[in-house]
């Protein structure tokens, strides 16, 4: 039997994680796609990657690292990018993503999704960075805008001109998490419709929704919570502007029972839904 | 310039925030604050990387010491790759040399241990030994033969009765508690039995039997080395349960 290769635009996807894996294979629940974090695979068997292979029998998978550091000035490291093109060979993802962020540099890693400063030096070297990638995998790929709580002073591009720029001149998709879009706005005093409004049709082949934690002064994007809703009314205005696209709801702190993302994916199948039929209706 | 930035904020991240707060935009919050959120960051996703692997270790110390002793760690010792599982392979010696943990000599190997059982956990699968193949190699060249171990085996030894300690310290233990510490060291084997990873103590003859088959040794070289631990070790015997274990998976031929 051939493995699902196709996403509904109209359905959406849940993160796979290990806390759903006995809750998953027992119910089978009908989303339209899973998407695992690259690097949890990255080891050369067992466990983690039988399971896998076993989800991708009957659902569409997403690879979405979070380590490669496309924004680094140091090149893409070598060893990361084969192990990913490992992956990517063994299960035939749908979609596979990255961030638009630096995660380490001289060779030393942070860990953590790093902002760039938004200049035309970042640009040129991400869209560089991107081409090796997409040229070694063979395929195309997402990229996803991060949430961040610092700007640089050097930064003289907006963001949303940034990330577009970087899709239109790479040849890449966006992973257009609406989430970040929200928690930037908020951290740095913008107007989030500025940014889906910059965002073109057509360049959006997934899109991320999560929840983040307020502690009074900033927002943090734990990816913790149920999505707010500022962030489904922002979903909505990015459907409206980009027709149907494949969304993930992301849960990867305090993970609550599999139910809980279920439920959030059906309210973002209603809202795809709605988006269908407004179209037909115009 | 992009290298210049990213220098400059990576050492203030891992060292003194306030050191790059020149770089950062301010507003609501100042450049430091906002530099002291990404420190946070990344510290507790490296801290959290070394709870995951080192469960017992943590059980043993506790949180507090833990996360103290992590933070040093993480100051001395890079990550060095983009993946998280690949950080704390130096956590054991670290250990070793720290000097809040002197009075726990055993410390070093439960970690030794633990990053043993991470490897084993992510290692490659392998079939068993093709019997027939080994079948077909003639008997004037079974001195010769270089038999291979399965990649998720790996063999630790301590002075220190480890099984015990570890067994002890697992999540939902209730037998006894008490450790003999005079009881003498353990030569442990960690491998996969399906996906999951297992540890047993090995008799003298056997460890050494394996860890010579680990470096390449001949049957002949490490079937001496077994003996001269142990000269009551049955060597038919426990190759043949290596192979049916499958820790023992494959060979090579000097002539080939």
């Amino acid at each position: 039997m051939s493995r699902p290769r196709h996403i509904l635009p109209s359905r959406a996807g849940i993160g796979l994680r290990t806390p759903h894996y006995q809750a998953m294979l027992e119910t089978r629940p009908p989303v339209s796609f899973l998407e695992v974090h690259s690097e949890n695979f990255f080891g050369d068997g067992g466990q983690p990657l039988r399971y896998l292979a076993r989800f991708r029998e009957d659902y569409a998978v997403s690879t979405h690292g979070v380590g490669l550091s496309l924004g680094s000035a140091d090149p893409v490291s070598p060893s990361h990018l084969q192990k990913l093109k490992r992956l990517v060979d063994l299960i035939e993802p749908t979609l596979v993503s990255e961030h638009l962020c630096w995660v380490g540099i001289d060779g030393r890693y942070l860990n953590d999704l790093l902002p760039l400063p938004y200049t035309e030096e970042s640009l040129a070297h991400v869209v560089d960075q991107v081409d090796r990638v997409q040229s070694a995998l063979g395929r195309r790929i997402l990229v996803e805008n991060v949430s961040s709580y610092l700007q640089f002073v050097e930064s003289t591009i907006p963001e949303w001109e940034f990330v577009r720029e970087v899709a239109r001149r790479a040849g890449c998709g966006i992973l257009l998490d609406v989430n970040n879009i929200h928690v930037n706005a908020v951290n740095h005093g913008f107007d989030a419709h500025t940014f889906i409004d910059a965002i073109e049709p057509g360049s959006v082949g997934e899109i991320h929704l999560a929840g983040f934690q307020d502690t009074g002064d900033v927002l943090i994007d734990t990816h913790g919570d149920f999505v707010a809703d500022p962030v489904w009314g922002l979903y909505q205005r990015a459907l409206a502007r980009l027709g149907p696209v494949p969304t993930l709801i992301e849960w990867d702190t305090d993970i609550p029972p599999l139910e809980a993302l279920l439920g959030e994916a059906a309210k973002a199948d209603r809202m795809l839904a709605e988006c269908v039929a407004g179209r037909h209706a115009a | 310039m992009l290298r210049d930035l990213q220098a400059a904020v990576a050492a203030a991240l891992l060292g003194d925030p306030a050191a790059a707060a020149d770089r950062v935009v301010g507003g609501t919050l100042t450049p430091t604050r906002r530099l002291e959120i990404y420190r946070h960051n990344v510290i507790s996703n490296l801290r959290g990387a070394l709870r995951d692997i080192y469960p017992v270790v943590e059980r043993i110390v506790g949180e507090a010491f833990f996360v103290h002793a992590a933070d040093q760690f993480i100051r001395d010792t890079p990550s060095r790759s983009g993946d998280l599982n690949c950080f704390g392979a130096e956590w054991p010696d670290f250990l070793a040399g720290y000097p809040h943990a002197a009075e726990l000599p055993y410390l070093a190997d439960v970690a030794r241990l633990e990053w043993a059982w991470h490897e084993c956990f992510h290692a490659a699968d392998a079939g068993p030994l093709d019997l027939h193949r080994l079948a077909a190699v003639p008997a004037d060249e079974h001195a010769t033969l270089r038999f291979r171990l399965h990649p998720t085996v790996r063999l630790l030894a301590s002075p220190h009765p480890l099984l015990r300690i570890w067994q002890v310290n697992q999540p939902g233990y209730d037998g006894e508690l008490a450790l003999d510490w005079d009881a003498g060291g353990d030569a442990l084997l960690v491998r996969r039995d399906g996906d999951a990873v297992t540890i047993e103590a090995l008799p003298p003859g056997a460890f050494r039997f394996l860890s010579a088959l680990s470096c390449g040794g001949t049957m002949e070289a490490t079937a001496a080395a077994a003996m001269a631990a142990d000269a009551a070790f049955d060597l038919q015997g426990f190759l043949l349960d290596s192979v049916q274990s499958a820790v023992i998976v494959d060979f090579e031929r000097d002539s080939q």
